[in-house]
């Protein structure tokens, strides 16, 4: 057991050093071990509609371009000019067959191969002409585009496990394809990245931090809140690969969101049926139940059925990290369900929502106090640890995640935790698809 | 256009065109020494071949395109939109007897030319396209050239509902397309003036216009380029994507 997790198999109890959120040799060793050595999303294939589409990101700590090139392949590419290292492309996002450099003129295209270098006769004949760089490896699944420094990865799709059936569940929602909707959430928070992934999937929380939120829902539905029956039924589901999931039950997703109209319901009920046709009762059921899904180390999908988001947390300093957010929507949905979602993730999700502003309220008074660290070394982070039944309150879905981080910043395995059988529920399957059902799953 | 280059003088000669509308028009044009960035074609404004020519063409000649400008109004007879579009493959006709290839080449239209460039953009690929304050089209077709239209809010031929509708409809073509609106401006507002939101959309029009071109008209490629792109064709190790 190293100086980070301290685990207590006899009490038990499970506690994490508050070291692990002001080091910046942590850090430092997260950054190499951890992001160097994971699948890490880079941001989704449909935000890049045309030919020559660009939007840059910074994914631990690079600067990249994630380009749809001239003939329609999406490729990513270091956002720095070969020549002496300036950025290629300055906007957020934009289309541009040709990428200049605007520092001497070097240009590129939108397959990261040179096209010209100005007055190149100040270069010899053989002078090798550097193309764009590229990750170690870039692969997508469904739309969503990762890329791995590691050359040695395994392939995306082992990588991610179990949280594949979560993906699917979310992306399933849609006859035509979930599609990104434009625009990015982009906000900050004084607090490691980890309280993040942590707040990701606490369970925990909601009642206790989010009450505007829910007060705010419940004046929506004429002052009080019917909770759905069966909404304690939940599970915190470990993944593989330190990918975790709390997932609800059918009742959850009617919690969350503002009243919708009696024909806009009838709609959502009709596109659900079809759905049922086309995957079966057992997967639609488990398609609307609410799920907060974390994989390793920083993609957040929490997908409450009224509205889906995707959230990439990105590491900064060990004190410091910015979220992009993005709305995963169903396009062929009409205009009040669209109208809800649009507003549910401004009111819930958005830096000015009534939800995320509380969330990094409470991870900024986390940092401030790690520096009582000598007075208060430890953070707990053992509930459901005594019970086999792991539900979404319990917080096995993080202890899931640390045991990853520290198998790869240690280089130790800490001892698993039993979980046991899952509801049936939680494990119902889609029905077998034809092929070209499942074409976009390749 | 702020650093004073020499201007050069435009030649002008009569062009039969002998697809389109079977006239012969003055075409004017500014070639290049050196290894050129790239062609325009510049489709003027109604009866404005000698206001236009000369100052679009210069201005595209600081950024290294060789360029032809022609006006290709109608005048007193009658043209149609399928004799305009053998007038353009006319002029990109003249663009490929110097060389150009019609990735190499962009369009930029004004008025009249605007109209013309904007349907030669739904009729062709070539690099890039531009329409400065072009008249509305009723049924625009998809676009398969990356086109740009600017308009003034204030022109009556393109009210900004219609202009709404238009930036909608382009919105199934299989390319990037863009338009964008200047507010208290009408038809000819890429010519400086002392009203300040004249004055600025004047300015931005001219930044848009080479910039669309920049992005998008492909170089055309020195001889030690086109050595280099041979030898990486020829199996050179490229980068991972998706």
């Amino acid at each position: 057991m190293s100086d980070y997790i301290e685990v207590d198999q006899e009490m038990p109890r499970f506690r994490v050093n508050r070291k692990v959120m002001t080091d910046p040799a942590v850090f430092a060793s997260e950054r190499e071990q951890i992001f160097n050595h994971s699948w890490l999303y880079v941001g989704h294939e449909t935000e890049l509609a045309k030919p020559n589409d660009y939007v840059t990101r910074t994914v631990a700590g690079r600067p990249l371009i994630l380009a749809r090139d001239a003939k329609g392949k999406i490729g990513v590419w270091v956002n720095s000019c070969p020549h002496r290292g300036a950025m290629l492309c300055r906007d957020p996002k934009g289309n541009a067959r040709f990428l200049t450099c605007f520092y001497h003129g070097w240009s590129f295209n939108t397959s990261g191969e040179p096209v010209s270098v100005p007055a190149e006769e100040g270069y010899s004949a053989d002078f090798e002409r550097p193309g764009l760089a590229s990750p170690a490896k870039v692969e997508s699944y469904r739309g969503f585009v990762f890329v791995s420094f590691d050359p040695d990865i395994v392939d995306l799709t082992t990588y991610l496990a179990g949280a594949k059936e979560y993906l699917d569940l979310v992306l399933d929602q849609s006859e035509v394809g979930m599609e990104i909707l434009p625009g990015t959430h982009e906000y900050s928070a004084k607090a490691n990245w980890k309280l993040l992934a942590e707040n990701s999937y606490d369970g925990y929380h909601l009642l206790s931090t989010h009450q505007r939120y829910l007060a705010m829902i419940a004046a929506a539905h004429g002052g009080k809140l019917d909770v759905p029956k069966g909404i304690d039924d939940t599970r915190a589901i470990n993944l593989g690969n330190g990918h975790a999931v709390i997932a609800g039950s059918p009742a959850s997703s009617g919690l969350f969101g503002r009243p919708l109209s009696e024909a806009a319901k009838q709609e959502k009920a009709e596109r659900f049926q079809r759905l049922r046709e086309k995957f079966g009762d057992a997967w639609v059921d488990r398609m609307g139940g609410a799920r907060n899904l974390v994989i390793f180390p920083n993609l957040v999908v929490i997908d409450l059925v009224m509205g889906v988001v995707v959230r990439k947390i990105e590491p900064v300093a060990p004190d410091y990290l910015e979220v992009s957010a993005w709305h995963l929507v169903p396009p062929d949905e009409g205009e009040e369900l669209h109208k809800q979602r649009l507003d549910n993730f401004l009111t819930f999700w958005g830096p000015g929502g009534l939800a995320s502003p509380d969330d990094v309220e409470a991870l900024e008074t986390c940092q401030r106090s790690y520096t009582a660290q000598r007075e208060l070394p430890w953070s707990d982070i053992s509930r459901g640890l005594h019970s086999e039944v792991k539900e979404m309150g319990s917080e096995y879905q993080m202890r899931t995640w640390w045991r990853r981080w520290h198998e790869l910043v240690v280089g130790e395995a800490l001892p698993e935790e039993p979980q046991g059988p899952l509801p049936d529920f939680f494990v119902g399957q889609r029905l077998p698809q034809t092929a070209a059902a499942t074409a976009d799953a390749n | 256009m702020d650093i004073a280059f020499p201007r050069i003088e435009p030649a002008v000669a009569p062009v039969p065109f002998t697809y389109g509308s079977r006239r012969t028009l003055p075409v004017a044009r500014i070639e290049l020494g050196g290894v050129p960035r790239g062609a325009a074609i510049v489709l003027c404004a109604a009866g404005a071949l000698e206001r236009d020519a000369g100052e679009v063409m210069n201005g595209l000649a600081e950024k290294g395109y060789e360029s032809v400008a022609v006006d290709l109004s109608p005048g007193t007879g009658a043209v149609s939109d399928r004799d305009l579009l053998g007038d353009v493959s006319v002029l990109m006709g003249l663009l490929g007897e110097r060389g150009w290839s019609s990735e190499q080449v962009g369009l930029v239209g004004y008025g009249f030319g605007g109209r013309t460039a904007l349907l030669a953009a739904a009729e062709f690929e070539v690099g890039a396209a531009v329409s400065v304050g072009a008249p509305l089209i009723r049924a625009t077709r998809p676009v398969k050239t990356p086109w740009l239209g600017l308009f003034g809010r204030q022109d009556p031929a393109a009210p900004p509902e219609a202009v709404a509708c238009l930036r909608a409809r382009l919105r199934d073509s299989p390319v990037h397309t863009e338009v964008v609106t200047y507010p208290g401006v009408a038809r000819d507002f890429r010519f400086d003036a002392r009203e300040a939101q004249a004055h600025a959309a004047s300015f931005d029009v001219w930044q848009r216009t080479v910039e669309w071109l920049e992005l998008r008209v492909a170089p055309r490629l020195t001889a030690v380029a086109q050595k280099w792109q041979t030898h990486t064709a020829s199996g050179a190790a490229g980068p991972s994507r998706v």
